[in-house]
């Protein structure tokens, strides 16, 4: 009986790809890949989403109403520039009493008071950056905190219908020398019940006994921030809340209207507090932190669509070159008499096979990728909630849809290509030969697109052509993106004359394998330039990451040089959460003798025009020892009574001028009348906007925290630092920095981020990586009479694995070197484009710009050594029987 | 004369035990030096795969080659690469010469692998010999089919080596090239001393060859010293009327 297929194309589509499993694998290899991307890409925004949204909800978990006190514009706006550091809030609170009242409105169940502030737990022992068998480091003091995440200190909720923590071990806290700790940093730093450990809340540190570790609505603690939960009254005094709560949480009786007693409430004082539904808030708030979170996705995405591109060029020249290799099978089918139209359609059909496969198995890939992403970045100490990995059907779904279309469409001009195959080469014995046509076609196309590329990033960098309605970083990336693509289109048609330049070099060192090398990567120029093309865009991207960070660190390095004059700064060591440095400080400073000259900065939030705004307070030698502008006026005028500067910015915005009256609404003072006398301007992130002489007024006196000191010594000696630091040592959480410090500071925060854009980076150079060990597998597979041939004439194994090396080397460098110079070119106009903000240095460090070659060049050998053992095993009698 | 190879009790069987095909069946064979030796046989005999086995190519299913008195089954892939690059040099009936590499690189090519210098004055000699001096710097496909074998043959020589193997060289060419080939060949052994065994299943061709041995079945039918085309032609129709 013979079978009678409907389908035979679809059929023999099926089988081809049945009996040659190497080629799935080949040719699936960059979907995986891409998909994978896209895929833990979508995984990790998700779960972090998802992990927000059970944060959230678990904050208000069994709470119906939450009463707050109403906050004016206070604590938001700090004008556009000012405002990065410490400063001490005047957050309003809400009187205790309030609970009881509360608690009396008919249709509510209960009512408790929460008190929330800043608190860190402080172990003692060996800074990381010590050698444990130093004595001298057990008695560093280390600041406790999760990551990134902020580190709080709040009262124990005895109400029973608080829900949100649980204890797991232990007990509730009872007096002020008990805490609880969360588990996150229990487990973290291996405290448990019954350890004594010290806290620090306000600016005192005291001990205080474990009695619990908590869980958070089943989580350690809410993203990763710890914990210190002490009894009520003991929070209310540490947490500078005394006789006050922060907010109110609510319970109402089933059978109540919650929107009667929430107005109900709202009565008792309807000016001072705002009562606001707590199932509405929650999913407000985490809304509102996955909106600053997208801007993490948007990166993600970025690198799974670099991703998926790179592997485009990839599926789409292993297609060609798996079609080159069937082309006596396919022109057989010819004539045969299938037509043009389903040979084209039995390509497209075999590419939909592998997409499918590749696309599942990307899925599949991507789940395993996004636990290496999330692991990562914990490694980074990137702080982000802990929970489930959530894979949500959409995003499979997308995934392979994005893989599947991918692959067709680059399948489908080799299915074209393939489908021209004219019947009678089944019986010629063809050779693959370039066309020249094309490529010198190809050239024309490319460099006009990468001519009209550089006239759109020149025109804007040399002012002589400004496209419409985008910034100057816009343009620059235009240009750069069209000159990326008109690059791509040249490469196949600058390979030979670029493989030439190697030619002798490769001769000299490698004899006649390095010729027979270079020419065959000048055989098939087309395929050699994409399969480079794939590498370059890694190497682009990594060499433009690279220069733009070795440019910013010399930035960084400039600027702290430039701005900070003095000796040493002090600073407090959390810019965010911490309140800033116990005056006490600076006294013990300025009683030193090696102290020659000391400047102390304090700020406060005062109301300006109906505003909040920072008014700091500096002493004269501040001048001495920060970099400062005059713009109007003259310090001496500045150093008199009622006088007040002005930074410049400020003074712009608001129409300031010298002699103008300002009033302020000072918290402890009631209003006062100042007259500007000085408008100047701050070169490092200035501490407020407006500055009074800080002997001039008493109010300041009474601030107990300093938010930056500046200070010279008689000389800056090992000595006078050992002398510095037992001082500031006893100040947990103040850090001491001299220049250099300030500048490693910057410099780590900038390598930081290069570190994980690395990591990302170096997955478009691992699926490019794929790509050389395809082209080359298939360009050995092609070749075998060839290597059959030299083997059998006396070639070692050895050197034809050699052969296989040096190809690919060349292969690495081309796309090494071109990518490495667009990036620098890149980055190069990027800064130009930022000098307006100050940007003024271009630092290309050769060290790393040959590191990423030699990586690069390093791994395209790597990814050679299969296709090199298998060109070295093959059998001899097969390749050169003629058939 | 000097024996250069010897087959002893040599058998090759390919495939497993259902399916499998004795190609060669206990053939013994001596090979002198400076001698032409033509191999015949019907397509099928063994010819090809005789000459695999003497020139190291392929792995021998049981008996030995001793190649001036050493085992060729003693040597592994590297030593027996060795061989091949230095005492052997080769001519297929096709695909002969790499694509990317002009005749002059595909000449010097043997000693190129091996990090040697080519020896010029013989190279010189062997390139005028061919008649090809004029197209030392094309490549192969611009070369005509017989151009193409003859760069192949002066390849085969220019080592100097102690054997050439040819299977089917002229095969894919014209009388008149094939004529001017085997010509070549001929004086090549005459006046430069060079030996040869060249596989063959044509009368012509083997008339050029001072020896003939005639394969049937994988074993030795005949063992003709300098025969005329003739002889060969009548020997070829009696063995195949059997
Ligand atoms: N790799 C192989 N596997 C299995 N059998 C083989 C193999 N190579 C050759 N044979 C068989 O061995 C026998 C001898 O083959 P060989 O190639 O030596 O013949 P030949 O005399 O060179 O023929 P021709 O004149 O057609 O080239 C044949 O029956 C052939 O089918
Ligand atoms: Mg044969």
């Amino acid at each position: 009986m013979f079978g009678f297929t409907k389908r035979p194309l679809l059929l023999i589509a099926w089988k081809n790809l049945k009996t040659y499993p190497v080629r799935i694998f080949l040719t699936t290899s960059s979907i995986i890949l891409g998909v994978s991307v896209i895929i833990a890409a979508n995984i990790f925004s998700e779960s972090n989403k998802n992990a927000f949204d059970n944060l959230f909800s678990g904050v208000f978990e069994g709470i119906d109403l939450v009463v707050q006190p109403i906050q004016e514009d206070f604590a938001q706006g700090f004008g556009d520039d000012g405002g990065q550091g410490p400063i001490s809030f005047e957050f309003r609170k809400i009187s205790d009493k309030k609970i009881n009242e509360i608690k009396t409105i008919a249709g509510v169940k209960d009512a408790w008071g929460d008190v929330i502030g800043f608190a860190q737990f402080i172990k003692f022992g060996p800074r990381p950056d010590c050698h444990s068998y130093n004595p001298e480091c057990e008695r560093e003091t280390i600041l406790i905190q999760n990551g990134f995440a902020p580190t709080f200190g709040a009262a124990w909720d005895t109400s029973p219908y608080a829900s949100q923590w649980e204890i797991i071990d232990g007990q509730p806290p009872t007096n002020n020398k008990e805490v609880v700790m969360d588990s996150t940093t229990a487990e973290g730093n291996g405290f448990s019940v019954g350890d004594r450990v010290t806290v620090l809340a306000g600016a005192i540190p005291a001990t205080f006994t474990i009695v619990g570790i908590a869980e958070f609505a089943n989580t350690g603690s809410p993203g990763g921030a710890s914990f210190a939960l002490f009894d009520f009254r003991t929070a209310q005094v540490l947490l500078d809340s005394i006789g006050e709560v922060d907010f109110i949480n609510v319970v109402v009786d089933e059978n109540a209207d919650i929107n009667e007693v929430r107005n109900a409430i709202s009565n008792i004082d309807s000016q001072g507090l705002e009562v606001i539904n707590a199932q509405e808030a929650a999913a407000e708030q985490a809304d509102s932190i996955k909106q600053g979170l997208d801007f993490f996705n948007t990166i993600l995405n970025v690198f799974a669509g670099i991703a998926i591109f790179v592997g485009a060029f990839i599926i789409q020249n292993t297609f060609r070159i798996l079609l080159l290799q069937r082309t006596k099978e396919l022109s057989l089918l010819r004539a045969l008499g299938t037509s043009k139209k389903q040979i084209y359609r039995l390509v497209v059909s075999e590419s939909l096979y592998m997409a499918i496969i590749g696309s599942g198995l990307g899925v599949a890939l991507g789940i395993g990728l996004s636990v290496v992403v999330k692991e990562g970045l914990k490694y980074f100490d990137f702080g982000l909630p802990e929970g489930p990995l959530v894979l949500t059907p959409s995003a499979a779904v997308t995934g392979i849809i994005i893989g599947v279309v991918v692959t067709i469409f680059s399948s489908l001009l080799p299915a074209r290509k393939a489908s021209q195959v004219s019947p009678l080469e089944a019986i010629r014995d063809s050779q693959s030969t370039p066309k020249r046509k094309s490529l010198f076609i190809r050239l024309i196309v490319g460099s006009s697109v990468s001519l009209s590329g550089l006239a759109v990033l020149f025109g804007v960098l040399y002012s002589f052509f400004r496209a419409p309605s985008l910034s100057v970083l816009q343009q620059v990336g235009l240009g750069a993106s069209i000159i990326f693509i008109g690059i791509s289109v040249i490469t196949p048609s600058i390979t030979k004359p670029f493989v030439s330049i190697f030619d002798k070099l490769y001769n000299t060192i490698f004899g006649i394998l390095g010729k027979l090398a270079t020419e065959n990567s000048k055989r098939t120029p087309r395929r050699t330039a994409s399969t480079a093309s794939a590498l370059m865009i890694g190497l682009t991207l990594i060499s433009l990451a690279n220069v733009l960070t070795t440019s910013f660190k010399a930035q960084a390095e400039k600027v702290v040089k430039e701005v900070v004059l003095a000796d040493y700064q002090v600073s407090a060591a959390q810019i965010f959460s911490s309140p800033g440095i116990p005056t006490g400080l600076s006294q013990e400073l300025l009683e030193l003798e090696e102290v020659t000259e000391l400047s102390r900065t304090r700020a406060t939030v005062v109301g300006y025009n109906n505003r909040p705004l920072i008014l700091g307070a500096v002493d004269k030698e501040v001048f001495d020892l920060i970099k400062t502008v005059d713009i109007a006026g003259s310090r001496e005028d500045f150093y008199k009574q009622d006088a007040i500067g002005v930074l410049k910015f400020k003074a712009d915005n608001d129409n300031i001028s010298l002699n103008d009256r300002v009033t302020l609404t000072i918290p402890e003072v009631g209003k006062k009348d100042f007259i500007v006398k000085y408008i100047f301007d701050w070169t490092t992130q200035p501490p407020a906007e407006f500055f009074l002489l800080l002997d001039n007024h008493e109010f300041f006196s009474n601030e107990s925290l300093d938010t930056e000191i500046y200070f010279n010594v008689t000389n800056k000696d090992e000595a006078t630092k050992n002398k510095l630091d037992d001082i500031v040592d006893h100040y947990p959480g103040v850090t001491l920095r001299d220049q250099d410090a300030l500048i490693d500071e910057a410099n780590s925060q900038i390598q930081l981020l290069l570190n994980v854009i690395y990591g990302f980076l170096s997955i478009s150079i691992f699926v490019a990586l794929f790509g050389i060990t395809n082209t080359l597998s298939l360009s050995v597979y092609e070749r075998t009479r060839e290597i059959g041939l030299m083997r059998a004439i006396g070639t070692l194994r050895k050197q034809i694995r050699n052969m296989v090396f040096i190809e690919s080397s060349i292969i690495s460098i081309f796309g090494a070197i071109l990518g490495t110079g667009l990036g620098i070119f890149f980055s190069w106009s990027l800064i130009q484009a930022l000098e307006d903000q100050g940007f003024t240095e271009f630092v290309v460090s050769a060290e790393q710009t040959f590191l990423w070659i030699g990586i690069a060049i390093f791994s395209g050998i790597v990814a050679a050594i299969i296709p090199a053992i298998r060109a070295s095993r093959q059998n001899i009698l097969e390749a050169i029987s003629y058939e | 004369m000097e024996k250069i190879i010897k087959a002893k009790n040599l058998t090759k069987v390919y495939g497993e035990d259902g399916t499998s095909v004795t190609a060669l069946n206990n053939v013994n064979l001596d090979f002198y030096e400076n001698k032409f030796t033509a191999i015949m046989g019907q397509s099928g005999s063994g010819k090809s795969t005789l000459l695999h086995c003497l020139a190291g190519l392929d792995k021998v299913t049981s008996g030995s080659i001793y190649v001036k008195g050493v085992d060729l089954g003693s040597l592994n892939d590297k030593e027996l690469t060795k061989i091949r690059r230095d005492s052997f040099g080769f001519v297929f009936q096709a695909f002969n010469l790499i694509p990317t590499l002009t005749a002059e690189e595909n000449i010097t090519l043997p000693s190129s692998i091996a990090g040697r210098k080519p020896n010029e004055e013989w190279i010189n000699q062997i390139v005028n010999a061919v008649d090809i001096g004029d197209r030392l710097n094309h490549r192969p496909n611009e070369l005509s089919g017989g151009q193409q074998q003859r760069v192949a043959a002066a390849r085969a020589m220019a080592t100097k080596p102690e054997v050439i193997f040819a299977d089917e060289p002229s095969g894919n060419l014209d009388s008149k090239s094939s004529k001017e080939l085997l010509t070549f060949m001929k004086s090549v052994v005459k006046e430069l001393n060079q030996t040869i065994v060249m596989v063959t299943h044509d009368p012509f061709a083997a008339s050029f060859a001072e020896r003939v041995i005639m394969l049937k079945d994988g074993e030795v039918a005949s063992d003709m010293e300098e025969p005329s085309q003739e002889e060969i032609i009548s020997r070829v129709t009696s063995l195949s009327d059997i």
